[in-house]
């Protein structure tokens, strides 16, 4: 369905009609003489709105049409042709209650719909847990932040701003990941905790109030040679054995 | 020759279809008590829903009975019953190689019917229709479905409205790929709560741990996901997600434990609404 509201025909004056109440379009038309059909979408059919005096007979798009008023024309293409008898004032208050709706609802779609900045934070954020695998608590710890912090920063609903010493840290632990990223496809995560040479780990080397970038990728290497020497975990080794996981079934092709 | 043998040597299995000939063989099967038999038109397919290994058991006593199941034509299969969102009705199609054009719906229950294993002993299955192995498999995962999805609460459901439900399907779309499920755990799972309280629920997608330990891109696609699934479900009046405990995990450290404790997030989960 769609929500918008549109005049087939554009002029100034019309087009200012556009997005407005149905109730102020209503208005607006009932000045019309002579008729002048809107296309109104506000639900399933479509909907020609015009002004015309009551008995004259419409000669404009509007292919079919029902009198919901005595100067106001609703027609849809679903209707038989009508005549003034058919006079129908419950299906006006209808159509115009579903176009309030549809005007409402594309207002609150407006008002929800996540900003490109939103949506740049939020993909910087997955990728940063993409290559880092920390769990929401440590990534959020990493990023000096609270667990509900974070989330609202993944929220594309929400109207964060990055800034100041955040916007750096996000930036540090950014490159960091991107270090991390050029070396390995597997998450630091899977060895972020595991003591180092001198007993300190990577990931308490990250949630420091001042990261030291240059140590952490240079423990990278200690790391590396940590994943190569981990135990195969038992999916690993059930699937080198030749046990594999049946698909499951909505790895189905869709039926559309 | 055993019952089973022969069954099995006329060709029949999960996905064969009834021939408009052997109809009136079997047409007393096709009804409901006290009402008339139904009919199979020509361009209906009366598909076996029986496990093959049902079909062909080999004594009449282990298994009695095969069930059919009358899938009428269709223009195309429709959003609200295709893909498992309804565990009714089932618009599917049934064999894009063969007909590709052809689309079928069923009801579950109202169009199956129990037909006695010794008809099918003399007669072979439709040489020119059956199911694909994907339609076969979908028909069988859905039965499943019907039977073994959770029963969540209507008031929980009822906080789902239709937007919120499809932002939540385009959310999960990648997961399609079978990269990762998405379970979900209810603390008020058997309490239909008022409108003044509110449902907790924690949410887990669970990654296959091969694509959690090697592939860096996929593991973007399942927190992106993640992360517009949450927003949109804690967006909804009356539900809190649980933010303590909601994570991405990888399938290698989501415990036996856990999956217990919570459900596979399914579409058909909402079907109480139809």
């Amino acid at each position: 369905m769609s929500n918008t509201i549109e005049a087939p025909f554009y002029n100034a004056q019309r087009a200012t009609m556009l997005q407005r109440r149905p109730s102020t379009i209503i208005n607006a038309a009932k000045l019309f003489h002579p008729p002048a059909p809107m296309q109104l979408y506000g639900g399933d059919e479509m909907h020609l709105i015009g002004s015309y005096r009551m008995g004259t007979k419409p000669t404009s798009a509007a292919r079919t049409v029902q009198i919901v008023d005595t100067d106001v024309l609703l027609a849809t293409s679903a209707m038989p042709t009508v005549t003034v008898a058919d006079f129908d004032a419950e299906s006006w208050s209808r159509w115009s209650k579903a176009s309030i709706d549809a005007l409402q609802k594309v207002t609150t779609a407006a008002k929800e719909a996540p900003s490109a900045a939103a949506r740049r934070r939020v993909e910087r954020l997955t990728a940063l847990q993409a290559a880092l695998g920390l769990s929401t608590s440590d990534l959020a710890q990493a990023l000096g932040l609270s667990r509900p912090g974070l989330y609202k920063w993944l929220d594309t609903s929400s109207d964060v701003k990055l800034q100041g010493a955040r916007r750096e840290r996000l930036a540090a632990v950014e490159r960091i990941a991107k270090q991390w990223r050029q070396r390995s496809m597997a998450p630091l995560s899977s060895v972020s905790n595991e003591p180092l040479t001198d007993g300190r780990t990577v990931f308490a080397m990250m949630i420091v109030d001042q990261v030291d970038e240059a140590a952490v990728v240079g423990a990278f290497d200690e790391l590396l040679a940590m994943l190569a020497g981990k135990p195969k975990t038992r999916s690993q080794r059930l699937a080198e054995a030749g046990f594999k996981r049946r698909p499951s079934a909505k790895s189905l092709p869709s039926d559309e | 020759m055993q019952l089973g043998d022969e069954v099995a040597g006329q060709g029949w299995c999960t996905g064969a279809v009834v021939t408009q000939g052997m109809l009136p063989a079997i047409a007393q099967h096709l009804t409901r008590p006290g009402a008339a038999a139904v009919e199979v038109a020509a361009d209906h397919w009366l598909v076996v829903v029986s496990q093959t290994c049902d079909v062909v058991s080999r004594t009449l006593e282990a298994e009695p009975f095969v069930e059919v199941l009358n899938c009428k034509p269709i223009k195309k299969p429709r959003a609200q019953y295709r893909n498992f969102r309804s565990t009714r009705v089932l618009d599917f199609r049934p064999n894009r190689e063969t007909h590709e054009a052809v689309a079928l719906s069923a009801h579950a229950v109202a169009d199956r019917y129990l037909v006695p294993r010794e008809l099918f002993r003399d007669q072979p299955p439709d040489a020119d229709r059956h199911l694909s192995s994907e339609a076969a498999q979908r028909i069988m995962a859905w039965y499943a479905l019907r039977a073994g999805r959770p029963s969540w609460p209507d008031a929980f459901v009822n906080r789902i409205d239709k937007d919120t439900e499809d932002a939540l399907e385009a959310a999960i779309e990648p997961l399609k790929e079978d990269i990762a499920e998405v379970r979900l755990g209810i603390v008020e799972k058997d309490v239909e709560l008022g409108d003044d309280q509110a449902y907790h629920v924690a949410v887990y997608f669970v990654v296959d741990a091969e694509i959690w330990e090697g592939d860096v891109e996929g593991r973007a696609a399942i927190n992106t996901a993640f992360a517009t699934f949450v927003s949109k479900l804690n967006g909804c009046d009356g539900i809190e997600v649980d933010q303590d405990l909601s994570e991405v995990v990888s399938g290698d450290e989501f415990t036996w434990q856990e999956t217990r404790a919570t459900d596979e997030w399914n579409f058909a989960n909402l079907s109480h609404r139809e």
